[in-house]
């Protein structure tokens, strides 16, 4: 009950001073704007992808550094104008403090998200309703973006045992350099192999194995969505057949006309039973086909529509709520270690570092052309640059590890995607940012509050 | 005692001292007034310095810009070329997972962040032509992706760069070799739409000044940034041209480079010039392109001085010896393409010049050799 | 956390035992000593002032029993408890020397949102918001922020969140600050009413006539040391003079008793005829005046206590 009347008296706060309106008229501004501000690829598909990716992030990114300084407000502020004496002489927790602080915090983003989010969801729908939008317009983006669908990749190739002995030859026979360690060796191999899996000549055959849900799709179905890509721009399309097989059911698809983009093969629901699904495509002879790529990653992928687009947008607002809640709870423990300005700027600095971190590391890990894969030569010229690198990446690696708990893939793009957030990444991200981190910062703030002087004058610690 | 003394000082000696530095301040502060106004009055004669001496692409910067923009560039700061960094890697990242819905934004966003850099709004246009165009196996698609190509030069890139020829360039090599050339295998899709279009102002194959409607002058310059004025000086100059033809339009904007240029000197740009007009020589009517007619493209034996002067003019403009050996090869296709349609007088003129023009130590084959049907 | 420290006396409200706070600068290094070695003790019922000039460390003091400062050195026990223990402010009612209180809420949201974090019954706070809203003559304005609110209407807030949860250990810092005669009248009236109802009362004050008035004891402070302490009367009393009241006599008997006095005495004693303090003598016209216009004026004349302040019974939900 404590708990719930500091985090009422937060919500009065916020309602009650001009910060609330301002971000209300902010986020309004920006819901409003985007649509006439962006600008797709022409078509209504496009548009309503980069409409929605745009719109959502603004208002994610917005919500997140209001959320961020105003949590850093609110304690320091408190302290700052001396209002937390009273609380603080009532048989309440710095604890108890923190938490309902944070409740209170967190409950307002929610509200907001919660109308930014109907919002968006009137704006698409509004758009889509609109004149000038033709039929074929319209099913294609209730197909593809106005649904939650199952996304469920090929296992992924065995490659370790080929990479193992490729580079066992390979440095047998001394193509391989012995200065060079294994781990680079190895990327680089597993990269020729991945590449070289790609390929699909005529008369050769390429297979993926899926790993289907015991549950059955809802009404619209499974797809098998292909991406292959043509060798060359001249476009010549490629034939073959398909052979699904999964429980001792076989069924073949025959394409024609299999040329770089997009293509959607109907599944039978039969065949999402749990169990393994095969998919082999054999390309047709060299006279009546062309080589095909089909990268390995995304290039063959099941689609199962599980929801509808509104359930899909809670479930990534959810996750978007988890994040504040995370920034907020960094936000108030840093209140209560600094004063306002101090607490805004370090927490947003961390933030920053986390969010670079990982494309440090990724750039770090990838080389450069000082030290392209870390073969740096020792006392060469690029010695020290290298080695300061290997400091930075160093420094940089325990703060991507963080952000990568935190950031586990994109949410709005597969939203705008149509590709539903799986149950156990909103649950993740809820035990994650929404409880464990909030926890950890909420024992640091409370020790901080517990520790610091409150009747100091100005709230300094000394 | 001593507050005593302490309040005799003040009164004897500090009162001059105050006094003497409110002087010190009072001429300071004027000082200071006078350099600012002095400032203020060299911003104007600078500014006019600047576009005399061509030290940037426009006499003021960024007069063009909308608020916004203006005001994104200055309040961004040092953090613009960073946002700049991040936007390209998304737009690189995206483009290689072949997202493309993303890029007409990002390109749009990154030139805006960096208005006045030439090279961002050239790699970006070309980016959109050329590289994802031809990603898309829909010949549809790609005329959009072109489309968006042409659209940010034309419609942004040269409203921020007025007085950057390499922009204008640009463009019209966008008309000459997307649209106009064959080398992508929608070329044809690309002539047929852009032939649509113009169709709109220009039904016949010539365009009727006199019969157009102030409402289709102004939709000529909205839509497609053609002052229809000065496509009736190019036709007078350089004319008359089908504006149906993509190479019409890299005429126009070699010509509009030309006039930004210091000295009217862009080399790059007469070459668009006269190459564009030896095309539109050869093979000037687009009815081949237009209703699929099998009709082979027929030369535009009007247009045949009009070449012939632009070369000139270059030649006598530029001192570059590729430019005597591109008229060279001009005038021996033009008696081949002449001869081949049958009209005699005219290709053995252009055989005539062809042979004063080709260097003295190289041999000249005979009309007849030259004409000969393989 | 033990419940009770080691030494602490039995019975008493607060005890503190070579109290000592000392202020550092960012360095560490001792700036102020605030409070120097300070012992005392403060018993239940009874009505105890600090007194001190300006920088005595009376507040210090008073903020170390509530837990907002942590002492260098030497205890303190509050209600048998440390006095960062949360349990120990169940009992305590603080009223600052400065308004604490948030702007945006009006005087019964102040109520309501401390009585939550006493932990008391919805029913109970509503009832006794209203009795105390009354009782401070606020009732009119309860719902107007208090940010509105003139220094002396923020103190009768303030007063009144102080005693929301009937505690038995009121502490007020500069309580008559910012009131008029007629409210620091009230508030001593109050002091005295919570004493006799068997409440503890730690005053903290510079203004020596109001501390006079009400307090059993005192203790006085003077650069963190105690220097004096005891019942006031006591303190007070000049012990080498005796002083008659006595009804106005006749010249006649007048001259009688003096010659007497001095034969007795051995010198002319001092006669005249006692009088009124200022105060008493200010609230006497007030009071006529408001008879006479039968109007309350821009301050509301308070209410009476809530019979509840002393009520032994808890009302936490």
């Amino acid at each position: 009950m404590k708990v719930l009347a500091i985090a009422a008296l937060t919500i009065r706060d916020a309602v009650r001073s001009r910060v609330l309106a301002a971000i209300i008229v902010l986020l309004l501004v920006v819901i409003a704007g985007v649509p006439f501000a962006v600008t797709g690829d022409g078509t209504l598909f496009g548009e309503m992808r980069v409409l929605l990716h745009y719109t959502l992030g603004l208002v994610g990114l917005l919500l997140g550094v209001a959320a961020l300084w105003t949590a850093c407000g609110a304690v320091a502020r408190d302290i700052e104008d001396q209002h937390l004496l009273l609380t603080a002489v009532k048989p309440v927790s710095r604890t108890c403090i923190w938490i309902g602080r944070w409740l209170g915090l967190v409950a307002l983003s929610a509200i907001l998200l919660a109308l930014c989010g109907g919002l968006a969801f009137g704006m698409v729908h509004a758009k889509l309703a609109g004149g000038g939008v033709s039929a074929a317009q319209r099913r294609e983006v209730e197909e593809r973006i106005l649904v939650g669908r199952q996304r469920i990749a090929a296992r992924p190739p065995p490659l370790r045992d080929a990479v193992a002995e490729r580079l066992a030859r390979l440095r047998e026979q001394g193509v391989v350099p012995a200065d060079v360690p294994d781990r680079e060796a190895a990327a680089e191999i597993r990269r020729r192999l991945l590449a070289a899996a790609a390929v699909t000549g005529p008369g050769a055959a390429r297979r993926w194995v899926f790993d289907t849900p015991t549950r059955g799709p809802r009404g619209g179905g499974a797809v098998l969505r292909i991406r292959p890509r043509a060798p060359t721009r001249d476009m010549t399309p490629a034939a073959g057949t398909w052979t699904l097989r999964s429980g001792g059911r076989e069924h073949r698809i025959r394409t024609d006309a299999l040329i770089e983009g997009e293509h959607l093969l109907e599944l039978p629901a039969a065949f999402m039973d749990g169990g393994a699904l095969t998919v082999d495509f054999r390309n047709d002879s060299p006279a009546t086909s062309r080589t095909v790529l089909f990268p390995v990653g995304d290039s063959a992928e099941v689609l199962i529509d599980r929801t509808g687009f509104a359930a899909n947008l809670i479930r990534a607002l959810f996750v978007v709520l988890c994040r504040l809640a995370a920034l907020t709870a960094l936000g108030l423990t840093a209140g209560c270690l600094f004063s306002l300005p101090v607490a805004a700027f370090a927490g947003t600095g961390l933030v920053c570092g986390l969010l670079l971190s990982r494309a440090f590391v990724a750039a770090a890990g990838a080389g450069t052309h000082i030290d392209p894969g870390h073969h740096g030569a020792r006392g060469g010229s690029g010695g020290a640059a290298v080695r300061m690198m290997e400091a930075g990446e160093a420094i940089a690696r325990p703060f991507a590890a963080v952000a990568a708990s935190t950031v586990r893939g994109r949410v709005l793009p597969r939203l705008a995607d149509g590709i539903l957030l799986p149950g156990r990444e909103v649950r993740a991200a809820a035990i994650v940012l929404g409880l464990l981190y909030p926890a950890g910062f909420a024992a640091v703030g409370s020790f901080v509050l517990r520790r610091r002087e409150l009747a100091l004058p100005g709230g300094d610690w000394t | 005692m001593r507050a005593a003394f302490r309040r005799g000082a003040d009164t004897s000696g500090g009162g001059m001292l105050s006094a003497s530095r409110h002087r010190s301040a009072l001429l300071i502060a004027l000082a200071g007034v006078l350099l600012l106004r002095f400032a203020a009055q060299q911003h104007r004669p600078l500014l006019a310095r600047r576009a005399r001496d061509r030290l940037s692409a426009a006499a003021h910067p960024l007069e063009n810009a909308p608020p916004l923009v203006a005001f994104t560039t200055v309040a961004l700061g040092g953090f613009r070329g960073l946002l700049v960094d991040v936007l390209w890697l998304r737009a690189s990242h995206l483009q290689d997972a072949g997202k493309y819905f993303e890029l007409v934004q990002l390109s749009d966003l990154i030139t805006k962040l960096e208005p006045r850099n030439t090279e961002v709004w050239v790699y970006h246009a070309w980016n959109m032509a050329y590289n994802v165009s031809v990603m898309l196996p829909s010949y549809e698609d790609r005329w959009r992706w072109v489309l968006s190509g042409i659209r940010l030069l034309r419609d942004e890139g040269v409203r921020y760069n007025p007085g950057a020829p390499r922009l204008y360039c640009e463009l019209g090599w966008l008309f000459q070799y997307k649209i106009g050339g064959d080398h992508d295998m929608a070329h044809r899709v690309y002539k047929q739409r852009w032939a649509e279009t113009m169709s709109a102002f220009q039904p016949g194959p010539r365009m009727a000044y006199g019969a157009l409607q102030p409402a289709a002058r102004r939709r000529l310059k909205t839509e497609l940034g053609l002052d229809a004025d000065t496509m009736r000086a190019i036709d007078a100059r350089y004319g008359p041209l089908d504006w149906r033809c993509p190479e019409a339009h890299a005429v126009y904007w070699a010509v509009a480079a030309l006039e930004v240029a210091r000295d009217g000197l862009y080399l790059p740009a007469d070459r668009m010039l006269f190459q564009s007009l030896g095309t539109l020589f050869s093979r000037g009517n687009t009815a081949y392109w237009m209703a699929g007619d099998k009709t082979p493209p027929a030369p535009d034996p009007a247009l045949f001085d009009r070449v012939v002067d632009a070369y000139r003019s270059a030649l006598d403009r530029y001192d570059d010896e590729t430019i005597d050996y591109a008229y060279v090869n001009f005038l021996h296709d033009a008696t081949i393409v002449l001869a081949r349609a049958n009209d005699n007088a005219m290709a053995r003129r252009a055989y005539e010049q062809f042979a004063a023009a080709v260097p003295d130590n190289a041999a000249v084959p005979s009309f007849e050799a030259l004409t000969r049907t393989p | 956390m033990s419940e009770t420290p080691a030494g602490a006396s039995a019975g008493a409200v607060v005890e503190t035992s070579r109290l000592t706070k000392v202020f550092r600068d960012f360095w560490r290094r001792p700036k102020v000593t605030a409070v120097d070695e300070l012992s005392l003790r403060i018993a239940p019922g009874e009505i105890y002032g600090l007194l001190g000039p300006n920088g005595s460390g009376k507040s210090t003091t008073i903020k170390i029993l509530l837990g907002l400062l942590h002492p260098t050195a030497g205890e303190a026990v509050v209600l048998g408890r440390p006095p960062r223990h949360v349990a120990a402010k169940r009992g305590i009612g603080y009223l600052p020397e400065e308004s604490h209180l948030y702007p945006y809420l009006s005087p019964r949201e102040t109520l309501t949102f401390y009585g939550r974090l006493f932990g008391l019954r919805a029913g109970i706070i509503r009832s006794r918001t209203a009795e105390l809203l009354d009782m401070v003559g606020l009732a009119h304005a309860a719902d107007r922020p208090v940010g509105e609110f003139s220094k002396g209407m923020m103190r009768r807030v303030g007063l009144a969140q102080a005693l929301i949860n009937d505690p038995r250990l009121v502490i007020l810092d500069e309580p008559t600050s910012g009131l008029d005669p007629i409210g620091c009248r009230q508030i001593k009236d109050l002091m005295l009413v919570l004493a006799r109802r068997g409440k503890t009362v730690l005053l903290s004050s510079h203004l020596l006539a109001d501390v006079e008035d009400v307090c059993d004891r005192i203790g006085i402070l003077f650069n963190g040391r105690l220097r004096a302490q005891g019942e006031v009367a006591q303190l007070l009393e000049k012990r080498d003079r005796i002083r008659f009241t006595v009804p106005c006599l006749s010249t006649e008997q007048l001259q009688t008793t003096l010659a007497l006095l001095k034969q007795h005495a051995g010198s002319e004693p001092d006669v005249d005829h006692p009088s009124l303090n200022l105060e008493q003598f200010f609230l006497r016209v007030v009071r006529e005046a408001h008879r006479d216009a039968g109007s309350a004026g821009s301050t509301a004349a308070g209410g009476a206590v809530p019979a509840w302040l002393g009520d032994r019974e808890e009302a936490v939900s």
